[in-house]
């Protein structure tokens, strides 16, 4: 597993707190409760956070999973992932 | 805090059992979002004996939310404006026009909504604590001057702002942040975000909005200032060693470039007439501190200081006879020394006491340490009281030398005392002096039960409870408001829930005249007492099983009570109008 994977469930555990570790990888704004617009704030600026990235209030439509951020992170494009 | 550590804390202290709950308003026109989670992450490691939930309104309705929260009240409020709030057009959110021609209007609309604000935080604050903060972000470019120069439109939305903030903090029950503090911990350039405010109508950074929730959390716990400052001599209340350089070779001015030890001086005496207790330990000659003292222009006066413990024994020692003789806990004590070894003598023999070093030859340091005790000994208001902390300690000291004694004080002595009480049992839930006794009182405490300004407030309304409260004074001076008992009374039955007295009060035998007044007052024919052993009111536990043999805290019959009960001297005058029973 790879440093930006664990990092990233770091970020969504903190903001999700109810996920367990197996779901972590598979999360999706479908599939978590309580993720909601407010969520989806924390968890970016949480994930700006500890990567030290800025990522664009425009992104955020595609960044709703656990995949899509991890592509994001890893410089793919995350369109992939939510599509 | 970075925010994943703030909600690892909030996810981490989620509500438990047997913790008292403590709810805090969030009043804010914007969206919280991680403002609110570091406000309640922050408060709760600052309170981590209550349950800390914060709670928010309607985001952009900050009138509408206070009177929510006047009608649905909470322990405490925290208010944090921005400009945005005050007028919309002074925001970047709101396309209200930015003519030059309506800037007297904006002038005008944003006195007469603070001037709601304050009403409303008035009202609020009558049961609760509420804490404001100042608008942090800057002003939208809305004025017609270029952005370095103020104009007069903005400088009089400034004026109506402080004269704001001047009125509320008059409130004894509203605390106003400080924005040079502020300012000091968050840059200003560090705190706009504009494309959050513009996206969710979050308008803070991350840090700011951390550090703003820290300053803000700080005020609402509104911790018991420190009682006591102990400090060293040479090359720190003065610059020189009095012994070998000479008394009149010591300095502390401009002239000698030893300013900083004046303006330590000057904190140090403005701290005594505070009602902060001001010692002395050093390692010195009498004589030659006498000397020392004795200098015109030295701006502690030796009448501000209390007790001296001059020698050549262990500093450490020397700490734990001042300790005894002001008898406050060591965790409210700090000790300052130019000397590293001293300090950690001192701390090693007295883990709790502060010690800091008092950084001689630095003036910024010393300056950063003057910042650092005001922050110590931080007051809210001045009460009366506080004036009179010196001279009854030194006068209950000096007593306490007297041989035969009964309980501290000779029988002869509390005789002589010429002693008069003011007993009072109105209902006065903004009594300042009686809620500060209940919060900061540990030995004589009947059971270390600390209640918030709102649940004291709801108490005192229950028509079945009372209030007592005691002023004292006497021949050697006044101690003011020393006591506090509170209850219930059910058919000639009293049960005390709260008792409280000041240390400087003991050995006055004002427990028992209090006592006294409620067999008398409610025709008891029995007083029962909610006493918990806590790990420092041995004191009070002692007064209860004096009264009879057995348990600390159980019931006291009239008999039991008058034939324990020792000569009382007091002239008492009762002020109230509560009837028995009620």
């Amino acid at each position: 597993m790879n440093d930006v994977h664990t990092r990233l469930a770091k970020c969504f555990t903190a903001v999700f707190p109810n996920l367990s570790p197996a779901e972590v990888a598979t999360a999706t704004i479908a599939s978590v409760a309580g993720w909601d617009s407010l969520a989806t704030v924390t968890l970016m600026t949480v994930v700006e956070e500890e990567f030290g990235t800025a990522i664009e209030p425009e992104e955020l439509e595609d960044l709703l999973s656990f995949e899509a951020y991890e592509r994001r992170l890893s410089g793919e494009s995350p369109a992939a992932a939510a599509g | 805090m970075k925010l994943i550590d703030a909600l690892k804390l909030v996810a981490a202290t989620a509500p438990a059992a047997g913790r008292p709950r403590f709810d805090v308003g969030l009043v804010c026109g914007f969206t919280p979002l991680h403002f609110e989670t570091f406000l309640t992450a922050h408060l709760r490691q600052r309170m981590p004996d209550r349950h800390v939930s914060v709670s928010t309104g309607l985001f952009g309705d900050i009138p509408g939310t206070l009177r929510h929260l006047i009608d649905h009240p909470v322990d405490a409020a925290v208010v944090a404006l921005e400009w945005a709030d005050v007028d919309p057009r002074l925001g970047i959110r709101a396309l209200g026009g930015w003519s030059p021609r309506r800037l007297p209007e904006v002038v005008e609309h944003a006195a007469m909504w603070l001037d709601q604000v304050l009403q409303l935080t008035r009202d609020l604050a009558a049961t609760i604590p509420v804490v404001i903060n100042l608008p942090t972000l800057p002003v939208a470019p809305i004025f017609f001057t270029a952005s370095w120069q103020a104009s007069a439109y903005e400088t009089q939305l400034q004026a109506n702002l402080w004269n704001f903030a001047a009125a509320a903090a008059a409130h004894p029950r509203i605390r106003v942040i400080n924005p040079q503090r502020v300012d000091l911990e968050s840059p200003a350039a560090e705190r706009l975000l504009v494309s959050s405010t513009l996206a969710y109508g979050f308008p803070y950074q991350n840090a700011h909005a951390e550090r703003l929730a820290a300053t803000l959390a700080r005020a609402v716990e509104n911790r018991q200032p420190m009682k006591g400052v102990i400090t060293d001599l040479d090359d720190t209340l003065w610059s020189g060693i009095a012994g070998d350089d000479g008394v009149e070779n010591v300095s502390w001015d401009l002239d000698h470039h030893t300013q900083g030890h004046g303006l330590y001086q000057q904190l140090l005496s403005a701290l005594s007439e505070a009602g902060v207790l001001v010692a002395i330990v050093s390692k010195n000659e009498p004589a030659v501190v006498d000397a020392a003292f004795a200098r015109e222009d030295l701006l502690l006066r030796r009448e501000r200081v209390f007790p001296l413990e001059v020698g050549w024994g262990s500093k450490a020692d020397a700490v734990g006879r001042v300790l005894a003789r002001w008898n406050v806990g060591a965790d409210a004590v700090v000790f300052i020394d130019d000397n590293a070894a001293e300090l950690e003598e001192v701390k090693a023999a007295h883990p709790a006491v502060e010690c800091l070093r008092f950084p001689h030859g630095d003036p910024q340091a010393i300056y950063d340490l003057l910042i650092r005790l005001r922050d110590l000994f931080g007051r809210t208001a001045l009460s009366a009281e506080d004036t009179l902390r010196l001279d009854s300690l030194r006068e209950a000291t000096e007593s306490s030398d007297v041989p035969d004694q009964s309980e501290g004080h000779s029988e002869a002595l509390l005789e002589r005392a010429d002693a008069s009480l003011v007993l009072d049992f109105t209902k006065d839930a903004n009594d300042a002096r009686a809620f500060e006794l209940i919060s900061k009182t540990n030995q004589f405490n009947l059971n270390g039960r600390r209640p918030t300004e709102r649940g004291w407030a709801e108490y005192l309304r229950d028509p079945h409870t009372f209030l007592l409260t005691a002023t004292y004074k006497d021949r050697f001076g006044a101690l003011g408001k020393v006591a506090v008992l509170a209850g219930r009374v059910e058919d000639s039955r009293v049960q005390v829930e709260t008792w409280v007295m000041s240390c400087r009060a003991f050995s006055r035998r004002i427990e028992h005249q209090c006592l006294k007044a409620l067999f008398d007052r409610f025709a008891a024919r029995e007083v029962s007492f909610a006493f918990n052993e806590t790990p420092r009111n041995g004191p009070m536990a002692r007064f209860l099983t004096s009264l009879q043999d057995g348990a600390a805290g159980a019931p006291v019959s009239a008999d039991v009570f008058h034939a324990a009960c020792p000569r009382l001297f007091h002239r008492v005058v009762f002020k109230d109008a509560c009837p028995a029973g009620n």
